[in-house]
């Protein structure tokens, strides 16, 4: 009998799996729309009129609602659907009802709640959903004082931004810039510090003496700059925990401040010597200096790569100002840009896959990106001048400055700063109280 | 001993038989010729009569129908769809439900790599010949319109090329509607080149989705790589139901299940 079975067993099998089976339809999506994707963003709800010293926790839950709104159309990969055409947002608490929000147009969702603790702290949660799936993609709670409610905000927002575009996000980061005011000729430059979105603005220095080109270590909170107090160029560094300023030396020729290198143990600079200016590399910890150039042309604006490997700079050791990728120890010297015009200040992307640069050919200012190797230069935007990229965390955003032309009265002259995204799509002016120019963008914060 | 040899006479004896009715140099060389054509067309026949065809076991002529009606049937009962375990750390209710899917998406799996048998060797036929057959046929010409010349009135001599030629314009029209109008494909990401992901899409015969739709390795994928699933997962459900395409109900065997591979290489710079 049981024989029987293994014989009728086996025969049907063989026999089946050697007729043919049902085809299946294979098809290649090659092609799609590259488009802002719809989100829904709910208020957070939460124990209502409880107060706090930051306002009610409703307020406080409806304001992280709109900081996260601000934060995700301003990378310009999202669009964020009016709270006006929300049908029934419904309790936080429980399972969104998806068949309302994918009536809306919404692909994403986001609900949450924010509750008063007995401690005086808030206790702030999210969830993102997948409306079309009707599915969690991730969830998370935050504990802060309520005065740190726009930090968590922008947590969320860099939480909603990883999942839905697999980087990380720049929304919890600060900016430091050049405050600019007065007229062109006694221009008074303070240094600024401000959160990404222009919020929780600061001045760190008085404006008595001039700063320039703030840098931001890539590890820590700590900016150098360049100080022209007493006259005398000085570079110091800047603790923006603690408040604490160190000067790291009197750099009698320097005209840019010098740049971290990725671990934030050393910094990179150009320094002029009898007319000459070379690239130095500088031990933070021992204060060695080590010289990397030596050539009689001008070489300037160094910038480490993200494994701190390479330096790329510019020089006009081929007849003009051009960009060059050599090894960090001064070795193996490459020219990488051949297009038209002048390039400066390259400064590498932190994930490595780009460089920007200033270009300036036929009366005009550019800021582009190219890759290490000299290949697919795309210009980014232009403008009468604009200068001095900076990357965002990510290596997604660029901001930079621009200036508008002088007026025959003594006016104009205008800095302001600007980001772009690497799509050279999506534009935005950088509001500042005064003018800025010579932004920094800030690691995440920890 | 004894055992040992019946059943290894059993397995001699299940080859023969196996080899004697499907290994090609058994066939007659006059059927290359005769193109065997009732066995491809039949089976369409008799779903465009009767559409419980998909339910009934049909084991001589379908091998892969098992493990496919496990997946139907159970494709009813998990609410949320399979793909997307939910990560959050949270207790609450509305997760539970997102425990569920693991099973099915092991299941997805396996019709997958049994169906991807081609059903004929096309080479069959001359290049010549086919081109000819591709002529004859209008590019403009909407499946619909194909599909009342093949299957309309007058009974025609249907080819193994005519199901190929109308399988092509099948694919064509869900390629279309999916890029046109659905997918929103990752951008910016700097392997964003690389991020191919392959689904597969279930279908009703009146074109909606039979169930989640599934991408391979899901559950193992992270970073980029889900972000890219996930935005080819919401291109298939926005798309759905596909029944503005009239795909050939005659035909609904041949796109119950669809394969898509979603490739941006093509689109980053």
């Amino acid at each position: 009998m049981k024989l029987l079975k293994i014989l009728i067993v086996s025969l049907v099998g063989m026999i089946s799996a050697s007729l043919p089976a049902h085809a299946v339809i294979e098809i290649d999506i090659t092609r799609g729309n590259v488009q802002p994707l719809p989100i829904a963003i709910t208020p957070l709800a939460g124990s209502g009129d409880a107060m706090t010293t930051a306002g009610s926790v409703m307020q406080i839950g409806q304001q992280i609602a709109q900081v996260v709104t601000a934060d995700l159309e301003r990378s310009g990969l999202f669009s964020a659907i009016d709270p006006r055409a929300f049908i029934n947002a419904g309790n936080a608490s429980v399972a969104p009802q998806f068949a309302n929000w994918r009536a809306v147009g919404a692909q994403a969702l986001v609900t949450g709640t924010a509750v008063l603790e007995e401690d005086g702290r808030v206790r702030v949660e999210f969830r993102l959903w997948d409306v079309l799936a009707g599915s969690q993609m991730t969830g998370l709670r935050y504990f802060t004082a309520p005065r740190n409610w726009r930090r968590i905000a922008h947590l969320i927002s860099d939480a909603i931004y990883k999942r839905l575009t697999g980087e990380d996000g720049y929304f919890d980061t600060r900016i430091v810039y050049i405050s600019e005011s007065g007229p062109y000729l006694d221009r008074i430059k303070r240094l600024a510090i401000m959160d990404q979105d222009g919020y929780n603005h600061k001045f760190l220095t008085d404006g008595s003496y001039m700063v320039l080109n703030p840098r931001f270590s890539p590890t820590s909170q700590e900016i150098t700059y360049l100080s022209y107090y007493n006259d005398i160029p000085r570079v110091y560094l800047f603790d923006i925990e603690t408040g604490k300023t160190e000067m790291l030396g009197e750099f009698e020729g320097m005209t840019f401040a010098p740049r971290f290198s990725p671990d934030g143990k050393k910094v990179i600079m150009s320094k002029a010597e009898r007319g000459n200016s070379d690239i130095f590399a500088m031990e933070l910890a021992t204060r060695r200096i080590e010289r990397l150039t030596t050539h009689s042309a001008i070489d300037t604006s160094p910038s480490y790569s993200p494994f701190g490997r390479y330096i790329t700079f510019n020089s006009d050791r081929g007849g003009s100002q051009q960009l060059y990728v050599m090894d960090a120890d001064g070795s193996n010297i490459k020219r990488i840009s051949f297009g038209t015009g002048l390039y400066a200040t390259p400064v590498w992307s932190p994930r490595g896959d780009l460089i920007a640069f200033t270009k300036q050919t036929g009366g005009k200012f550019y800021i582009g990106v190219m890759r290490p190797d000299g290949t697919g230069e795309r210009i980014l935007t232009e403008s009468f001048f604009e200068e001095g990229p900076t990357w965002s965390p990510n290596g997604r955003v660029l901001m930079y400055y621009r200036k508008y032309p002088y007026d025959n009265r003594g006016g104009g002259g205008d800095t302001q700063l600007w980001s772009i995204d690497l799509t050279g799509y999506n534009e935005r002016q950088v509001l500042t109280p005064l003018d800025g120019s010579d932004p920094a963008w800030s690691p995440l914060m920890e | 001993m004894k055992n040992a040899l019946i059943i290894s006479g059993v397995f001699h004896v299940a080859l023969l038989v196996t080899a004697a009715m499907d290994i090609p140099w058994f066939d007659s060389v006059e059927d290359s010729e005769m193109v065997i054509i009732p066995v491809e067309i039949l089976p369409f026949a008799e779903e465009t009569k009767t559409m419980e065809i998909a339910k009934l076991p049909d084991a001589e002529r379908e091998k892969p129908k098992p493990p496919e009606r496990q997946v139907e049937r159970r494709a009813e009962l998990p609410p949320p769809p399979p793909n997307m375990p939910s990560t959050m750390p949270l207790p609450n209710a509305a997760e539970k439900p997102a425990d569920k899917p693991k099973t099915p998406v092991k299941r997805a799996a396996a019709p997958q790599i049994s169906q991807r048998a081609k059903p004929k060797p096309p080479s069959r036929y001359s290049a010549d010949r086919i081109a000819q057959l591709l002529n004859k046929v209008p590019e403009k010409e909407s499946i619909t319109e194909r599909l009342t010349d093949r299957f309309g009135p007058q009974e025609q001599q249907a080819t193994s090329l005519d199901v190929q030629r109308q399988t092509m314009s099948i694919s064509a029209a869900i390629q279309k509607k999916i890029e046109d109008q659905c997918w929103n494909p990752p951008s910016g990401a700097l392997d964003a080149g690389s991020l191919k992901v392959r689904v597969s899409m279930y279908l009703t015969p009146d074109g909606k989705l039979a169930r989640p739709p599934v991408a391979d390795d899901y559950a193992r994928m992270a970073g980029s790589m889900k972000v890219a699933a996930d935005s080819a997962l919401r291109a298939v459900r926005m798309c759905a139901p596909y029944s503005d395409l009239k795909l050939p109900q005659e035909m609904y065997d041949q796109w119950r299940e669809v394969i898509l591979n979603f490739d941006p290489s093509g689109m980053v710079g």
